[in-house]
This record gives structure tokens, C-alpha cells and sequence, in this order.
């Protein structure tokens, strides 16, 4: 063999051999790698009180300043007698306080509604509601549902303040009240 | 042709090569720590060695008195990774605090942080032979306004990568604080909201979430029923040999009562101390599940403010078990000389060694030296 032909020979070896690892090698585990990979969120939270199973669906994943969400409860009851629950759907706010807080101060509630809801065996209802709250810029929004006794987190989002959310100011510090 | 021919051959050989290489080569999975991590680190239990805080510019007044405090007490065997956005901000620390015998190191990240370390990771299998695992939330509370906790939630990541092949960081699939838990050598307490935050979102139910949590953390799990709503170390903290400390506002009251000394705690905490029944009768239900849990419980002054997040706090303290003694670096106010010296005097009398730590100002951000501090390693 020709001293050419095994340099060619060699060199697609090389060229071919470095493809085919950097392609098909298994990642490596950097130190920030976070794996395994994390289980997907719970897509629709429920709660279940008094027999019936509840539900709650916002009209849109993202607020603006200003806006009032539209709340829809779905519920359902699967037994085979008929139900009458009483849930609450609550709309907290809560806004870091100052920049240099360690946590957020204790919510505020914005907007609670009470909700009778009597089904029938088997039977499923939606029931829909505007909040009369607006939602204020530059704060943490729960949306919950709750019976009294227990509470379920139903969604969770942050308002984007416009004027820049890190502006936090100092005299926000005099603002707490508990709920 | 036969250029072609050498060209095929070559591309075989490179194959054969590359299976070969890829057969052995298994991306490093088989230093995966996620595969067996460690338990839960105990807060009471070990040498100190390795401590995490964090530092930027903008907190120099909250923070630095207590990081000063701290620092200069810490023995030579402890090394102090300071979590930065900048060198800058690192050099400002130093020249803040003056020399240390414990030797301090910057991890500079280049983005916004808090000044609060505690809440980002639980270190996990971290004693001195193992792996450490970093365990981070899901994600932060109000990261999504709050741009500096947003930065907080790649911290566990920037320690991985600058703390080198003894560490690394895993997400994990629960919401949660680092306060959010607090351990010994057996047992992991966990606090109410931890449910709150995962339940419908992450588990479907509270039995989910322990045995998730058993399985995580590798400790026997209490997840409280009823307590304060704020992290726990603010109220209570595992002290060993099956002890745990456990805030008592009606103590704190009767202390006060007793004592003709005067205290400005009406001015330190917004609205002034919550000595109601209520309020007490959450730190009581605390001290009741420990019992129930197998725990003798000792009761310490702590006065919480109306404002449910300001604490005068002897629990939020640092633990060390060095040379044949138990050491507690013990959050001090200025505030309330008098349950400072009732706080240090049951410290002593269960077996420690009090060093106060100055913790007025960061107090008033809603947590003290616990907060300020995670501890990577302990021996």
C-alpha cells in the first residue's frame, strides 16, 4: 500500500471516527447538569371537598397590570347521591417587600368569591366568574381554592411590573398587614 | 477507484474505532451522584467545614455586622465559599470584615442574587468522604418578580461548576425553601407549606409528597401539621442526641414580665410582638408533633412580630460540634438584651457553647444567621 493511500486511509478514519463519537457519545454529566430530567407540573390541579371534585381554569397564563382574570370552576360529582359544596375561589397577591428581604411578606387576599354548588349524581358544571380584582403590577398572584379546612394552589404567576419589577421600594416595608 | 477504495476503508475503521470508544464511554454517567445520593445533612451533628454565603454591594448594611460577627469567630478548619455577582462586590466584603482565621474563597456568578443562601439548596451525602449533591428547587417563589431570586435559582449550579468534581447540582421536582426543612441525624422536619406549595402541583396527594421526600432526602420525614408560617429554623432547630429547640413567645412574654430591664422590640418588630393566644398556640402544636415524633423538647424565648415574618430568634443559629463541645453561634439583638441573656443561659444548660451574633439588621429582612448560611460540608 501506497504511503499516500494509508494517509488518506487514516485520515478519514480520524475524521470519521470524531464524528461519529461527538454525535453519539452520551452526554456528559457537567456539574450544573440537572438530571434526571424533572416531572412535568400537575396540568389541572383538583380539589376534592364534600363529595365533589373541583377545578379551576384561568382565560389566559399570563396577566398584565391592570387585568381581571376570568375564573372558570368546573365541578364534578361522582358518587351516586347528590352533592352540595361550598368552596371559596381566592385571587392573593404578594410583593417582595425590599430587594434585600429573604422571603415574601404574608399574602393579601385581592378577591374571594363563595360558590354553592348542588349536582346531582354523576353530573358536571362549569361555572364561570370575572374577578372584581386588578391585578397590581410587580407581584406574585396565587390563585387558590379552599374549603376553609384545606387549600389547594391552583396557579401561580408573576405580574411583570413595567416600570421594572426589582424597584421595590423601601416604603413598600410599612405596607404589611396581616390578612 | 482506488482512492475510493481507501476512503471506504477508512470511514470502517473510523466506525469501528468510534463503537469501540462509544462501548466504553459512558458520558461520565457513571459519576452521576443522582444515582445514590447521600441523606440530608444534619444541622447539628459534625465539624463544620465547608459553609456557603452570598454577598452583594446593596445588602452591606444588612448583612455585614452579622457576616463580621460570624466570620471571626469561625475556627481555621472552615473554608467559606462567598457567592457573588461580581469580584467587586467579593473585595468589598473583604475590606468590610478585616482578616478571619477561616480561610474565605469568591464563587463569582455574574448575574443578581440575594443576600440569603440558605433558601437555594439542601446538601445532600455531603460529609466528608461523599459526593455532595446540591439539591435545588423547582423553583423560587416570586422569582417571576423579583429578579435577584431569580438569579437565586442558579446558585446550586454556579457551586457545582466552581466547587469542581466533589459537587453537583440536581433539580429537584418539589417547590420548595432550603428553610423550608430542618434535620438531624434521623429525622427531616418539613414545614406546613411545603404541602401547600406541591400538593396538585407536583404530587397528588401528602402522602406522595413524604414518601417522595423519605426517598430524597434519606431521613425519616415530619412533615408539621400546624406551625408558624415562616421558615422553620425561625422557630425551632434540631440540637441533638434526640433534642430539639423550640420557640416559646409566652416564655419570651413571661421573661420581659419578670425582668425590669427595658427592650425597643415595639419599634424592631412592625406592629410590635404577637404574644397572642393564636399565635402562641402554633409554636405550642410544633412542640407537641415533636414529642409525638420522639423528640425531648426544650422551649426557648422567640418573639415573633405582627407582621408574621420580623423574629427576635435564638433558633436561627449556626451549630458546630468541635473537640469534645457543642458550639452555637446564636443570633443577639440589641433590641432585647434581656431574652438574649435568657436564650444564651438555656443554650448553656443544654450542653453549648454560646458565641453571640449581632442580627439586628438582617432581622428586619425577615431572617437572621441560619438564613444567611448553608453549610456544603460537615465532618
Amino acid at each position: 500500500m501506497k504511503r499516500q493511500n494509508v494517509l488518506v486511509m487514516l485520515g478519514t478514519a480520524a475524521v470519521t471516527a470524531a464524528l461519529t463519537v461527538m454525535l453519539l457519545a452520551p452526554r456528559g454529566v457537567g456539574a450544573g447538569d440537572a438530571v434526571p430530567k424533572i416531572k412535568a407540573v400537575i396540568a389541572q390541579p383538583h380539589f376534592t371537598s364534600q363529595g365533589c371534585v373541583f377545578s379551576l381554569k384561568t382565560d389566559k397564563a399570563e396577566y398584565g397590570a391592570g387585568d381581571r382574570p376570568v375564573v372558570e370552576i368546573k365541578t364534578s360529582n361522582p358518587s351516586d347521591r347528590s352533592a352540595v359544596a361550598t368552596v371559596w375561589i381566592n385571587i392573593s397577591a404578594t410583593a417582595p417587600m425590599s430587594p434585600l428581604s429573604r422571603m415574601l411578606p404574608i399574602p393579601q387576599m385581592l378577591w374571594s368569591q363563595r360558590c354553592v354548588v348542588s349536582l346531582a349524581p354523576g353530573e358536571t358544571r362549569t361555572l364561570s366568574v370575572t374577578s372584581e380584582a386588578k391585578l397590581p403590577a410587580g407581584q406574585n398572584i396565587s390563585f387558590t381554592i379552599s374549603d376553609k379546612e384545606r387549600t389547594v394552589l391552583a396557579g401561580n404567576l408573576g405580574v411583570k411590573d413595567p416600570k421594572g419589577a426589582s424597584q421595590v421600594s423601601h416604603a413598600a416595608q410599612t405596607a404589611a398587614v396581616r390578612p | 477507484m482506488a482512492m475510493k477504495f481507501h476512503v471506504m476503508l477508512g470511514v470502517l475503521l473510523g466506525l469501528a474505532v468510534s463503537a469501540g470508544v462509544l462501548s466504553i464511554y459512558d458520558g461520565g454517567a457513571s459519576r452521576m451522584p443522582q444515582l445514590s445520593t447521600g441523606p440530608l445533612l444534619s444541622e447539628c451533628d459534625g465539624r463544620l467545614r465547608q459553609i456557603v454565603m452570598h454577598y452583594t454591594a446593596e445588602a452591606a448594611e444588612v448583612v455585614v455586622p452579622t457576616y463580621r460577627g460570624f466570620l471571626r469567630q469561625l475556627p481555621a478548619e472552615v473554608t467559606v465559599r462567598v457567592v457573588c455577582p461580581d469580584k467587586q462586590a467579593y473585595d468589598d466584603l473583604l475590606a468590610r470584615i478585616g482578616p478571619t482565621t477561616c480561610s474565605l474563597s469568591p464563587v463569582i456568578v455574574g448575574h443578581p442574587i440575594t443576600a440569603w443562601s440558605r433558601d437555594r439548596w439542601l446538601a445532600l451525602g455531603a460529609s466528608k468522604e461523599q459526593h455532595a449533591v446540591l439539591l435545588c428547587p423547582r423553583g423560587e417563589d416570586g422569582a417571576g418578580v423579583w429578579p435577584p431570586r431569580e438569579g437565586d435559582q442558579r446558585v446550586a449550579e454556579d457551586l457545582a461548576a466552581a466547587l469542581g468534581p466533589g459537587v453537583s447540582s440536581r433539580r429537584s421536582d418539589l417547590y420548595f425553601d432550603g428553610g423550608d426543612f430542618t434535620a438531624d441525624s434521623q429525622t427531616v422536619f418539613v414545614r406546613p407549606a411545603t404541602l401547600f406549595r406541591n400538593l396538585q402541583r407536583t404530587v397528588e396527594t401528602r402522602d406522595e409528597l413524604v414518601e417522595d421526600l423519605s426517598a430524597l432526602l434519606k431521613r425519616r420525614v415530619v412533615l408539621l401539621q400546624e406551625a408558624p408560617d415562616h421558615h422553620l429554623a425561625m422557630f425551632m432547630l434540631p440540637i441533638g442526641e434526640h433534642r430539639v429547640l423550640v420557640g416559646d413567645p409566652r416564655m419570651a412574654r413571661r421573661v420581659l414580665a419578670d425582668s425590669s430591664a427595658k427592650t425597643d422590640l415595639e419599634s424592631y418588630l412592625p406592629g410590635g410582638p404577637d404574644f397572642s393566644d393564636a399565635t402562641a398556640a402554633r409554636f405550642d402544636a410544633v412542640a407537641r408533633e415533636c414529642q409525638a415524633a420522639g423528640y425531648e423538647v426544650v422551649r426557648i424565648p422567640v418573639v415573633p412580630g405582627m407582621d408574621s415574618r420580623t423574629y427576635v430568634t435564638y433558633v436561627n443559629a449556626i451549630l458546630d460540634q468541635r473537640d469534645g463541645r457543642r458550639i452555637v453561634y446564636m443570633p443577639v439583638f440589641r433590641s432585647a438584651e434581656v431574652l438574649n441573656r435568657a436564650a444564651a443561659a438555656i443554650w448553656k444548660e443544654s450542653g453549648y457553647e454560646v458565641r453571640p451574633i449581632e442580627c439586628d439588621a438582617c432581622g428586619r429582612n425577615f431572617g437572621t444567621l441560619h438564613c444567611l448560611v448553608n453549610v456544603l460540608r460537615r465532618d
